[in-house]
């Protein structure tokens, strides 16, 4: 994996300095290369592109999302710890060190390339009741232990994009890729190693002062996975959770080894004013994913299935006049989860025979986030305001024995960034107060059917949810032109989350780099 | 504009709304107990157990009416017993009447479509 990601990192930067060299406009070319970087620094950290990036889901409309080349890459470190796990299956906390690249590059008026790839190694801190990865993705069907612990975890990600535009039409096809290995030295062991695959095409329109565009993506995900234990005095059984409090008990023990494998598709249709222009935007989108749970040690027997369902619809304005910018726009996501588990038969030579399918697990989550924000921008100041609020509502039901959990939570709040612009240095700073008020909630669980560990489980992270919190955070970046070529920035941030419990949960993180 | 928005929204609420389809979950059984070869059965009273073995749910029950009886259950395989003292009330070949407590096999039973039937064969204890 480390020589597959050494070679796309090389391919990136050979295909950016490629571009680097290839001529930009006449009227481009005659400004200062200096001044160029911290020009595309903050059309990058624009509030309109920014709102407007939601857009990028069809890849044909991020190959104009910028006017200016940028690239940058960096190195640092990022930190998170919580007096308790908001999930106790994700962990009090981590610590990673990363390194990450990212370039937008117009190779010429008519077409362009984008790419990211970026790095990171560090721990999750007390992750229990999990011993599988990408814990939000396979839920509800993970595999999972009362004991838990720290884990070790690497990732690596890539992505790149190509788009090419005539008078009418723009088209541009995109692909990523994330890998990822997660494993702890005591017992017990998990190891897991995924990869997700999507490649993504897109097309738009031109019609005045708009365009259309459609786009379509494809998804392949498969993770292995499995729990060893070196001391066969402390073997503890491992559980393949279906839901809530519930687990299937036939195929609880030590042979945890299990394979997810899955695909899906995203379909998405967008409108928007044609690059740099402002007016009504829109964007719907689509997306299913089907991911399959199968027990290797039981001679790859299809356990558990989860195939979520994700629709969301976007409608928003931008208005840029003279010097002062701002925009609205309301954003709506319902994702529906449903999760079947196999009726299992008799193992007849060594084969489990399934005879059928229940659905047994539904999920839901409705999401609605309006934000607007106010921007002002000269030669040496450019401040910004942006409220925000959401509502957001989760149901999760059993279906048998009946469990259901639900929460409703309303937050609002507000962020505010000021640049101050020198001809040399920029100095970023960007603010952010909220509060999350619950509205309602609910815990239904058949206490006498469950198994005791697990209820504390469910309970514990059903308490965490439903708490009040009051939500900050501090991000400050600085940027210095070395020379006409090249930038040195540093970025520092932290958050803070105060719960209603009194407890906290609180991250920071630095990284430093170049943009070029 | 508005119209599609409509559609969306409406779409939406459609498939927010849609009530949990519970009954696909279980089937309506029809299970009768059999009494050996040569036996009339008189009366069956004894208190039934099935295990599904995959959840390891357990549900007993005793309503059986002139030995057979009628129950809804999740579909799944089930590993059936019979409680310890249930017992069937019989007439012989020769016209006795007897009582005998009684066992069945433990061979798991697939009750996977939405009406299921199945019989089991009472065994006697010696």
């Amino acid at each position: 994996m480390k020589r597959i990601f050494i070679t796309l990192l090389a391919m990136t930067g050979i295909a950016t300095s490629v571009a680097a060299q290839t001529p930009v406009s006449d009227s481009l070319r005659a400004q200062s290369k200096t001044q160029l970087l911290l020009r595309a620094l903050d059309e990058q950290h624009a509030p309109d592109r920014r709102m407007l990036s939601v857009l990028h889901i069809n890849p044909a409309t991020h190959a104009t999302a910028y006017t200016l080349d940028y690239s940058q890459a960096g190195a640092g470190f990022r930190m998170q710890r919580n007096d308790e796990a908001q999930r106790l299956a994700l962990g009090e906390g981590n610590t990673f060190g990363f390194f990450a690249a990212e370039s937008f590059r117009r190779l010429s008026e008519r077409s362009s390339v984008w790419g990211k790839a970026g790095y990171q190694r560090g721990s999750l801190r007390n992750v229990v009741w999990n011993s599988s990865a990408d814990y939000e993705l396979i839920y509800p069907y993970v595999t999972a232990d009362s004991v838990g612990g720290n884990l070790t975890s690497e990732e690596y990600t890539f992505s790149g994009g190509y788009g090419h535009q005539n008078h009418k039409w723009r088209w541009a096809l995109e692909a990523d890729i994330r890998a990822s290995h997660e494993y702890r030295d005591i017992d017990p062991r998990p190891r897991n190693i995924s990869t997700m695959l999507e490649f993504r095409g897109g097309a738009t329109l031109r019609t005045g002062k708009y365009e259309a565009g459609l786009s379509l993506a494809a998804k392949i995900y498969k993770q292995r996975g499995d729990v060893d234990y070196y001391n066969p005095q402390g073997i503890k059984a491992e559980y393949h959770l279906s839901g809530l409090g519930a687990h299937y008990a036939r195929f609880s023990g030590s042979d945890a080894g299990s394979l997810y494998r899955g695909g899906g598709c995203t379909l998405a249709a967008t409108f928007s004013p044609h690059a740099g222009e402002d007016g009504l935007f829109a964007v719907a989108s689509y997306e299913y994913l089907s991911i399959e749970k199968i027990l290797i040690a039981f001679n790859n027997l299809p356990l558990q299935t989860v195939a979520p369902h994700d629709m969301q619809a976007t409608l928003g304005w931008t208005s840029i006049r003279n010097r002062m910018k701002w925009g609205v726009n309301a954003h709506l996501q319902y994702t529906y989860r449903p999760g079947t588990e196999s009726i299992v038969g008799e193992k007849i030579s060594n084969i489990y025979a399934v005879v059928g399918e229940l659905k047994m697990y539904e999920g839901s989550t409705l999401r609605t986030r309006i934000e607007g924000f106010l921007n002002k921008t000269d030669d040496r100041l450019e401040w910004s305001v942006s409220p925000w609020t959401l509502y957001e509502k989760m149901t999760e039901d059993y279906l048998y024995p009946v469990q259901n959990r639900e929460s409703e939570q309303f937050s609002g709040g507000a962020n505010a960034s000021l640049t101050i612009k020198r001809p040399k240095m920029h100095l970023r700073m960007d603010a952010g107060l909220g509060y999350r008020t619950i509205l309602s909630h609910n815990l239904l669980l058949p206490v006498a059917d469950l198994h005791p560990s697990i209820l504390r489980m469910v309970r514990h992270d059903y308490r965490r949810m439903t708490l009040d919190a009051l939500l900050c955070h501090l991000d400050l970046r600085t940027d210095h032109a070395l020379n006409r070529k090249l930038n040195l920035f540093v970025e520092v941030g932290g958050r803070l989350n105060r719960f209603s419990d009194s407890t906290t949960g609180w991250g920071v993180y630095l990284q430093t780099g170049i943009t070029f | 504009m508005k119209k599609y928005l409509c559609i969306l929204l409406l779409a939406l609420l459609s498939v927010a709304c849609v009530e949990k389809d519970t009954d696909s979950l279980f089937t309506r059984l029809t299970l009768t107990v059999r009494p050996p070869q040569g036996l009339e059965m008189r009366r069956f009273q004894a208190t039934m157990v099935f295990e599904n073995i995959n959840t390891r749910q357990r549900i007993s029950t005793s309503d059986f009416v002139d030995g057979q009886l009628d129950i809804r259950l999740m579909k799944g395989i089930y590993r059936l017993s019979i409680n310890e003292g249930g017992g069937l009330a019989y007439t012989d070949e020769n016209g006795n009447y007897r009582f005998s407590e009684v066992v069945i096999s433990n061979d798991p039973l697939t009750f996977a479509s939405d009406r299921s039937e199945a019989a089991v064969d009472l065994i006697l204890k010696n």
